[in-house]
């Protein structure tokens, strides 16, 4: 069985062929000087639609005719983004006339993880929108701790907005941290398993010091809060397995740290490939292939912008 | 005698001037920048030291017996954690959560790290203990971040008595409207709800 997967939640266009392995997983990203103009990505994201499409197809070895369910991210995301790979994969399913499923993007980030070595994790989900803390009980992922404000990757995206290094910044955030060891003191906020990131950015921008001490104090700072409230939820929830996934898990800092945490439990910590770790269009694939062979059957295919990972009955 | 390796600290039960007493030793973080660690460590420290006394007027919690640089030395508490009591299906401490939160509120204190673990019931009274994010506030917000933080980890662990207990502990506290218009503007900050 082949599924071919869309994803177009926020920055990149995405499309994954699936049939038990990865066949291909294609995509195009939408950058910025400021941040994520919805219209402007969506605009992005339509002009780029065919071409990501045919280089799948062609890396997969297929032709559409061969698919034999399709599959797109239904949600969370930027609604005009959503509409994009959800017009796509309907068009492509209605004149197919093969079924389609939605797929939650939070837990496709999971999936992914999953498919490459995970098997009951701690997942700790770092991206520009999401971070979340959360493990599998009871048929659903519960979140142990979140963000109570923004994303951990839009509070690296606006301190480098404040330096100039463009969207997103956390790569170049990373290459200037390198250079310094000075430490700045910046505000720590963590409430039981919950973080704050708001403030931390308005501090920042009010010290005067080099930029490379900057970013390392901020980079210290936001993910010494992260692994913390992890180390919690590990404690909390007793999972053997540490598992990071979301755009921010590029970062080396961050996974050096989280693995380190995990050793000292005595957990595994398991990351996967860039590849798989940034929005792609396989981890959709490969989801709506698990839940069509498992027979999910879904009320609805409407985007959904506001989908919460505790939502999704997980029964495949 | 090692009885407890969480993520924060290490407590070893063992006898104080003759007293049946816990000792809490504060972790080193090798993950985390030196310098920060350090400060956290020594302020989260500080915090809980100054705010378990503080507590104290209040709510029950262990008498502080001893204060060192890494940590405190504090009577040991018999009995069963809300956590433990919550999993065997026994309730029935819920309105006593919300009325111990009231009075510690009432006191001028948020604790900042309300989970079920932190809460242990001896002798049939509510007792805090875990005090190392507490600070002193008063504020709406403050308070209402404090309940909020406990209703997302009852509702992540406990979600199969959450709907019973929640309201349950809310009617302890006696939450008035504003409170709870707090909890869910405080809510809705967070990313999809």
């Amino acid at each position: 069985m082949i599924c071919l997967g869309i994803e177009s939640t926020a920055h990149t266009f995405g499309i994954g062929v699936f049939d038990g392995k990865p066949l291909a997983n294609k995509m195009a990203s939408y950058k910025s000087q400021g941040g994520i103009h919805p219209r402007e990505a969506s605009q992005y994201m339509a002009l780029h639609a065919t071409g990501v499409m045919k280089d799948a197809i062609k890396e997969a070895g297929i032709s559409l005719s061969d698919v034999d369910v399709f599959a797109f991210s239904q949600g969370p995301g930027l609604g005009p983004c959503l509409r994009v790979g959800a017009s796509v994969a309907k068009a492509l399913s209605k004149y197919y006339e093969k079924p389609l499923v939605g797929v939650n993007h939070c837990i496709a980030h999971i999936e992914a993880g999953k498919y490459f070595g995970a098997k009951d994790p701690l997942v700790i989900y770092a991206s520009g929108a999401n971070t979340q803390i959360l493990g599998f009980a009871g048929g659903r992922y519960r979140i142990y701790g979140e963000t109570l404000d923004i994303g951990i990757g839009n509070a690296l995206d606006s301190f480098g907005r404040q330096l100039g290094l463009g969207f997103p910044a956390g790569p170049a955030i990373e290459r200037l941290a390198l250079k310094s060891d000075s430490y700045y003191a910046l505000p720590y906020s963590v409430k039981g398993m919950d973080l704050s990131f708001s403030g931390i950015v308005t501090a920042a921008s009010k010290i005067k010091a080099k930029r490379e001490a900057l970013c390392h104090s901020f980079q210290e700072t936001v993910f010494g809060m992260l692994v913390e409230v992890s180390e919690r939820a590990l404690a909390h929830a007793k999972k053997k397995e540490v598992m990071l996934v979301g755009g921010v898990a590029q970062n080396k800092r961050l996974r050096t740290m989280l693995s380190a945490m995990a050793r000292s439990h005595g957990a595994k910590f398991i990351s996967p490939r860039n590849e798989y770790n940034a929005d792609n269009g396989l981890m959709i694939a490969l989801t709506g292939w698990k839940m069509h062979n498992a027979g999910v059957r879904q009320d609805s295919l409407k985007i959904r912008q506001k989908w919460r990972t505790d939502e999704v009955d997980v029964s495949w | 005698m090692l009885i407890y390796h969480g993520a924060e600290a290490k407590l070893y039960r063992e006898s104080f001037l003759g007293i049946d007493s816990v000792r809490k030793v504060r972790l080193k973080k090798s993950y985390l920048a030196p310098a920060l660690d350090k400060g956290l460590r020594s302020s989260r420290l500080r915090a809980e030291a100054k705010m378990l006394a503080r507590a104290r007027q209040a709510v029950a919690t262990p008498h502080v017996l001893f204060v060192g640089t890494d940590e405190i030395i504090m009577e040991y508490v018999e009995g069963k954690t809300v956590r433990e009591l919550f999993l065997s299906g026994d309730t029935s401490c819920a309105e006593a959560v919300g009325e111990g939160i009231r009075k510690l509120h009432n006191a001028g204190i948020v604790h900042n790290d309300l989970t079920t673990s932190n809460l242990i019931v001896a002798n049939r009274e509510v007792c805090f203990i875990d005090f190392g994010l507490a600070q002193a506030s008063t504020s709406l917000e403050d308070r209402a971040v404090d309940l909020a933080v406990l209703k997302h980890m009852l509702s992540s662990t406990h979600y199969s008595i959450f709907e019973s207990v929640w309201p349950r502990i809310l009617k302890g506290y006696g939450a008035e409207k504003r409170l709870k218009a707090k909890i869910a503007e405080i809510e809705s900050r967070a990313k999809y709800r």
